[in-house]
């Protein structure tokens, strides 16, 4: 039973880390490990993005046009950091991420609730 | 934070074993490299904090690596990011090392065939030493071609991801997901190449049909692309 929730839970969570990147740069850019840090933080721990996650998808949304990066120093010996910034392709597509989310989510749950409305 | 030189070591050593995995262009992978020594910095500079210190060790790399995701996924999944990027190889290119490769696989066929070849000018009568067509002779040589044709491919391909021919060209055999071929998706794709007809007929569908992906229908079965360095 738990082998199984964990396996749809991975499957969800493979469309949810894009637009998780995207939602979480429009506030400003960020560095690869702020954002892992920051979807943890944000969603008290119920999602993360792993290295394996995180990173490739951040390349892979660079190709796509959707962010850009650049390095930045953060001195005191620690190594550059790169950060990446929404672009306006970015922005447009999660704008309609967001809608289709929300209408996604509603349509979810009136097919998991029981039709009389009870739990 | 200042960070101790073993964990810098330990983190650099991490990062290599990902970077092993992932083959792309060296300014791609310099990108990569520096960019999960800083994740892995990071992660165990939180580490070091939570247990009070002002210097990064190797226990809290050690325990930063402990949340980690494997390695090899990580390579993995890199991989699958590039394979929407990277250049598939046309048919031109592919003719030509197929052609290249045709070339090395029938002088190897000509090298093993020698011992039948001499074995048939020993048993005939003194000067009758031709090899007729359909004979059991020219039999056998076809199927050691084959046999050639079947190894050379698969072992080529299957532990490098390319033949000599492929190498010449700058090709690479590739699943589709971007990572490295293996035994299995060689043989699959190699089996048109035993019937000429057939590889010539996939050769043609794959213009026909599969333009954008430049796969052949073999390619599909065995889940491989073709692509240029």
């Amino acid at each position: 039973m738990q082998d199984d929730i964990d396996r749809w839970m991975k499957e969800l969570k493979k469309g949810a880390t894009k637009f998780s990147i995207l939602a979480l740069l429009r506030d400003g850019d960020m560095y690869g490990y702020e954002l892992r840090h920051e979807v943890e933080a944000r969603t008290e721990g119920a999602m993360t993005l792993t290295e394996s996650n995180a990173y490739p998808s951040l390349h892979g949304m660079e190709s796509e046009g959707l962010i850009t990066s650049y390095w930045k120093e953060s001195g005191s010996g620690v190594p550059a950091r790169k950060y990446y910034h929404l672009t306006e392709k970015g922005e447009d597509l999660l704008n309609e991420m967001v809608v289709e989310w929300d209408r996604y989510v509603n349509a979810m749950n009136r097919i998991g609730r029981r039709k009389d409305g009870n739990q | 934070m200042e960070i101790s030189e073993d964990a810098m070591k330990m983190i650099e050593k991490r990062a290599n074993k990902i970077l092993k995995d992932i083959d792309v262009p060296e300014s791609d992978k310099n990108e990569i490299m520096r960019e999960l020594i800083s994740n892995y910095v990071d992660a165990s500079t939180v580490k070091a904090q939570a247990r009070g210190a002002s210097r990064v060790e190797g226990v809290d790399v050690a325990s930063a690596f402990e949340t980690s995701s494997d390695p090899e996924e990580i390579a993995s999944m890199y991989m699958a990011s590039y394979a929407k990027s990277l250049k598939r190889a046309g048919l031109l290119s592919r003719l030509f090392a197929y052609a290249i490769d045709t070339v090395i696989v029938t002088i190897l066929t000509v090298i093993m065939a020698s011992p039948i070849i001499a074995l048939r000018i020993f048993t005939s009568p003194a000067g009758n030493i031709r090899i007729t067509i359909f004979s059991e002779y020219f039999y056998l040589i076809i199927y050691l071609n084959l046999i050639v044709i079947f190894i050379y491919f698969v072992v080529c391909e299957g532990f490098f991801g390319f033949t000599p021919g492929k190498w010449v060209l700058g090709l690479k055999v590739l699943r589709a997901d971007g990572n490295t071929a293996g035994y299995k998706e060689a043989m699959l794709r190699t089996i048109p190449k035993l019937f000429i007809v057939a590889i010539v007929a996939d050769a043609i569908l794959m213009v026909l049909y599969h333009g954008k992906d430049k796969q052949r229908i073999f390619d599909r079965i065995a889940g491989t692309i073709v692509i240029r360095k």
